[in-house]
């Protein structure tokens, strides 16, 4: 698995320069490489579906306890299959699409940094890394959305998905982090076993809801779905791909996936319940409200996914049953259904309901492909989407105090998405019409092949349920559920209520179709609404952001190098006295007067050179004298160092002092002079701000002092030096030997320096500033 | 000695900060110099002195006795004093190659570099 | 800043600070001393010479490389070819810079290169380790002794990069500083 992961990443920095050397032909290594993992995965599923978990561990932060772990159980097997399989298609799909687009090659990298990432995410078997790859997929979105970079709307729509999903992820790492504190580990594996010690722990509840909050804003949940319709900004195959099949449902995977260990509790169903409900009906309703294919679509997929949602928060086992079911079936036909918005897109121009017509003739392909998935989205009857429906409605018909209300929502949803279908499936395409649509280009195979297979799939997996998909699916209810749960998927039930309800949804669905024209006149009327939606507070508050942003940066980066540094000063006295104050020991400098008495005369001397020329320095008004004085200074200090043991640095401090006062009259010269500049009246604040520093730094030494210091390191070191280290300068050895790396990484910044200081007069050398 | 040596180190700061805190491109690096200086000064004093003895095993010993300065600070010391030239020569040149460039002397004139127009 | 008796002076005095300057190094081990100081010590020589007779002068005299040589012939043999090209460069070098034949190529050593030979050596002194196993920088040690340079190992080569990179490091400031 690790290399799987390994050779996606390799692939995808391949991207550009496959293209280069293969043109239009990338698209085949591109999507050889999901196919080849698909098949790896498909020979990994015998043991899965035999109920083994297989793991795989390599060693990452081994310290903290992190590790590069991964897991494979029916839930990540399922995404997985759906990840590749789906990807590979898709990477079919981008090679027809984007045919001729100067950037394919850039477009693939993204595409296959996506698929890994992805795939990464559902087969991590550690929340850390979990976490990671969720990132990554929420800055590869963003990336691909921004693939038309050239438009505005495009960027700002790409900026909009990765504020919201990165948003969340940020929320979702401290989520992970609590579990992980509550849990005690960070293995997926081990956590699962530890449900109830997460749901007792204090932290569960801070944890539950920031975990939420990620899983959230992926899965364009209310209030945070705005995000999704925008983002349909990116070419088609990225919307199919991310923004339908996979990455809007990595929060419901990671729900999924800590349903055994944060579930159960009311708090989770309600938020879940009520959070997907919502999203259900508002989704559903929005869809309604437009005529963009696309943007009907992604407005019954937030649908649907608040419908995975809501089924993961009932919790029960034939809800989970129906969640993986329908699951698959929504992927499947939604897929199909954008890559077939994407086919009509490409060929007319155009992607409005309204103008689009009688299709079927001149793409036919195509349209057997959008017939197919649209009556598997109406959960007609011979296809995988009517076993879906089926369970959904039985599961929301289980006995609970909410059976009716979750019902409704489920009813409702399903209504509209008959609507969709029929208008999509049927009416742009099979509906008599007089003047069809004409065409820009033929339909090409490599546009209408994928949507087709993936149509057929739906129908397949409808006709044979037992065959492959009932394992699969039934294993990646268990990894929720926790427990062994047997079920069987049949296209017939026989006759009975949820097949009467089935019935009478499509005949409302086809009622709403009908008077869809209605509906839409009404849109109109929600436009004040809107102002108050959340895509609206999104707007507002990065507006606002954005404006306190300036004015704060404004106010503090003035420019001015003093008030920076002033700024640091004070607050770094502030701190120090603060804590000094609040818990720090009382000075006491009477009992150490004696000590005085020790002083040596070449000691005083020594002092009554430093302060001097320190007066003298600020007297000085020559460039020269004040640079002597320096060296004096310095002169001095190494002479301390010599008095108190160590000659070394003594050694360094002279030769130094000495190279700064040389390096200064050579340089002398190209320096500007001495002039006052700054005005008295400023000066009080500075001088006060100085003395108040040196103060301070006395005042810690003293308090310091006052404590015998009770060094390990020097004993160690004293005794260490010759025997272990064969050298009698102890300073030497634990610069060359002890601590030999920390002298490696201080050179290098000495050569840093050196290497600044030659870039520096390049740059000079290029520009020709006058000298 | 002890005692008199935290009021030193509290002159050099204060002497540095001040001269840090003027607008003149030459104190700025004076004052840069002292404080590097009187930061040295500091860790060697809060590292705790020690008089006569220094970090140096001698002849025919293996173990360093008593009374022997700290190695540690010292070690910590020598490269930050070679570090802090380098450091010191990047400043005089970047200083240097500013004053031939905009011609100021002036740390004020150059405010503008760091300033976002409250417009955008 | 020409003074002659500076001047002067620097010029016999360069040898001493070298030497001086490179017993510093190797004694650092046992007495005071050591790569920081002894580079310091030897950069100071030439910072003073280009004090003195400004930094062109210090590249030319120090800081070059002189090669002397010419074409081989076809028929020539190699290893003769090499022994004379050993004794054009090493033994008459003098007479070779004005004979007609012979051209010579010069080769300036940069102070960066020496900045990164000093960097290469102390971070290859620290692989020895890594190479038979031990972590990174683990020392060893040979088990004889060299009169004046002491006990050979690889503390003391990581001494020699930093005694190289300190060198490095203070000509090139003091070239960028003096030039132009």
């Amino acid at each position: 698995m690790f290399l799987a992961i390994l050779a996606g990443f390799l692939l995808a920095f391949a991207a550009p320069l496959l293209y280069r050397w293969l043109g239009k032909w990338v698209y085949v290594p591109m999507a050889l490489l999901p196919f080849s993992i698909f098949i790896y995965l498909l020979t990994l599923a015998p043991a899965v579906l035999a109920g083994n978990n297989l793991g795989e561990l390599h060693a990452w932060a081994p310290s903290l306890n992190i590790n590069l772990h991964f897991f494979l159980d029916g839930l990540s097997l399922l995404f997985a299959l759906l990840i590749t399989g789906f990807g590979t298609l898709i990477m079919l799909y981008a090679g027809g699409y984007l045919k001729g687009h100067p950037l394919l090659g850039r477009f693939y990298l993204y595409l296959a940094l996506f698929m890994t990432a992805m795939l990464g995410l559902v087969l991590a078997g550690n929340i850390i890394s979990i976490f990671i790859f969720w990132e990554l997929t929420s800055i590869s979105s963003y990336l691909l959305i921004g693939f038309g970079h050239d438009k505005e709307s495009s960027r700002n729509s790409a900026l909009q998905a990765l504020l919201v999903t990165g948003l969340g992820g940020l929320a979702l790492m401290g989520g992970l982090i609590l579990v992980g504190m509550a849990g005690e580990t960070y293995t997926l594996s081990e956590l699962l076993d530890r449900g109830d010690m997460v749901t007792n722990h204090a932290l569960y509840l801070p944890a539950l809801v920031l975990v939420l909050l990620g899983a959230f804003t992926k899965s364009a949940q209310f209030p945070f779905h705005f995000w999704l319709p925008n983002a349909m900004a990116a070419p088609t195959p990225v919307s199919a791909y991310l923004h339908s099949a996979t990455m809007v449902k990595a929060g419901v995977y990671l729900l999924a996936r800590l349903t055994p260990v944060m579930g159960g509790t009311n708090e989770w169903q309600y938020t879940l319940m009520v959070v997907g409900g919502i999203t259900t009906v508002l989704g559903a309703l929005l869809a309604t409200q437009h005529t963009d294919l696309k943007a009907i679509l992604a407005y019954t997929t937030i649908s649907a996914l608040g419908l995975l949602v809501t089924m993961t928060g009932i919790g029960t086992a034939p809800a989970l049953e129906a969640m993986v079911v329908f699951l698959l079936a929504h992927a499947l036909y939604k897929g199909t259904l954008f890559l077939v918005a994407g086919n009509v897109d490409h060929a007319t121009g155009t992607r409005e309901l309204t103008q689009l017509e009688g299709l079927s003739g001149s793409m036919r392909y195509t349209a057997i492909a959008a017939l197919l998935a649209g009556m598997s989205m109406a959960g007609l009857l011979p296809f995988f989407g009517f076993i879906g429906k089926e369970l959904l409605y039985e599961a929301t018909l289980q006995e609970s105090p909410f059976r009716w209300m979750l019902f409704a929502v489920s009813f409702f949803s399903g209504m509209v998405f008959v609507a969709v279908a029929i208008a999509l499936g049927y009416g742009i395409f099979w509906r008599r019409s007089a003047s069809p649509t004409p065409l820009q280009h033929a339909d090409k195979a490599l546009l209408y092949l994928p949507p087709v297979l993936l149509a057929c799939t739906g129908l397949v997996f409808g006709l044979l349920p037992g065959f492959f998909v009932t394992p699969l699916l039934q294993r990646a209810a268990e990894g929720m559920l926790g427990v062994e749960q047997v079920f069987e998927l049949a296209l017939w039930h026989g006759f009975n209520l949820v097949l009467g309800l089935s019935l009478l949804t499509v005949l409302l669905g086809y009622v709403v179709y009908h008077f869809s024209n209605r509906l839409l006149s009404y849109a109109n009327r929600f436009n004040r609404l809107y102002l108050f939606g959340p895509a609206n507070l999104y707007q507002m508050g990065l507006k606002g952001f954005l404006k306190g942003a300036t004015k704060i940066t404004a106010f503090i980066q003035n420019g001015y190098l003093r008030s920076y540094i002033a700024a640091i000063i004070t607050a770094h006295i502030a701190l120090v006295v603060l804590s000094l104050w609040r818990n720090g020991p009382r000075l006491e400098l009477v009992n150490r007067l004696p000590e005085l008495g020790q002083l040596r005369m070449y000691e005083v001397v020594l002092l009554l050179m430093i302060v001097p020329a320190l007066i003298f320095l600020f007297k000085s008004r020559s460039r020269l004298t004040s640079i002597a004085i320096m060296g004096i200074i310095g002169y001095s200090v190494a002479l301390f160092y010599i008095l108190f043991g160590a000659p070394d640095v003594a050694a360094t401090q002279l030769l130094i002092e000495t190279l700064t006062v040389v390096i200064f009259v050579l340089i002398l010269h190209k320096l500007p002079a001495f002039t006052y500049l700054s005005h008295a009246s400023e000066r009080y604040k500075y001088v006060l701000l100085s003395l108040a520093f040196g103060a301070m730094m006395t005042y810690v030494i003293l308090i310091v002092k006052q404590y015998p210091l009770d060094s390990q390191l020097k004993a160690y070191y004293g005794e260490s030096s010759y025997l272990l280290g064969q050298g009698r300068n102890i300073v030497n050895v634990i610069l060359v030997d002890f601590r030999a790396l920390d002298t490696l990484g201080e050179i290098v910044v000495l050569a840093v320096a050196a290497i600044g200081i030659l870039a520096m007069l390049k740059l000079r050398m290029q520009k020709g500033d006058k000298s | 000695m002890e005692l008199i040596l935290p009021f030193l180190i509290g002159i050099l700061f204060s002497a540095s900060l001040y001269l840090i805190l003027h607008r003149h491109f030459f104190k700025l690096i004076l004052g840069l110099i002292l404080f590097g200086l009187a930061t040295n000064l500091f860790l060697f004093v809060i590292g705790r002195l020690t008089r006569g003895g220094s970090a140096i095993i001698g002849q025919g010993e293996n173990v360093a006795t008593e009374p022997f300065a700290d190695p540690v600070p010292q070690a910590l010391l020598l490269t930050a004093i070679v570090i802090g030239f380098g450091i010191q020569a990047f400043a005089i040149v970047l200083i240097k190659r500013v004053y031939q460039s905009f011609g100021t002397t002036d740390l004020d004139d150059m405010s503008t570099t760091d300033q976002i127009e409250e417009n955008h | 800043m020409k003074t002659i008796i500076l001047a002067t002076a620097i010029r016999i005095l360069i040898p001493i600070f070298i030497i001086f300057s490179v017993y510093t190094l190797f004694r650092g081990h046992n007495h005071p001393g050591g790569g920081f100081i002894g580079g310091l010590i030897g950069a100071i020589a030439f910072v003073f010479h280009t004090m003195t007779h400004g930094p062109q002068q210090t590249v030319d005299t120090f800081l070059k490389l002189n090669f002397y040589g010419y074409p081989r012939q076809p028929n020539q043999s190699r290893s003769l070819y090499l022994m004379r090209m050993m004794r054009v460069n090493v033994w008459r070098r003098r007479k070779m810079a004005r004979h007609p034949e012979i051209k010579h190529r010069m080769i300036r050593i940069e102070s960066v290169y020496i900045i990164a030979t000093g960097l290469l050596l102390a971070a290859t002194s620290g692989v020895v380790g890594l190479l038979s196993g031990q972590p990174f920088m683990h020392a060893y040690w040979a088990d004889f002794y060299i009169p004046v340079l002491g006990k050979p190992g690889t503390p003391i080569l990581f001494d020699l990069g930093v005694y190289l990179l300190v060198i490095g490091v203070v000509l090139k400031i003091t070239f960028v500083m003096s030039e132009e």
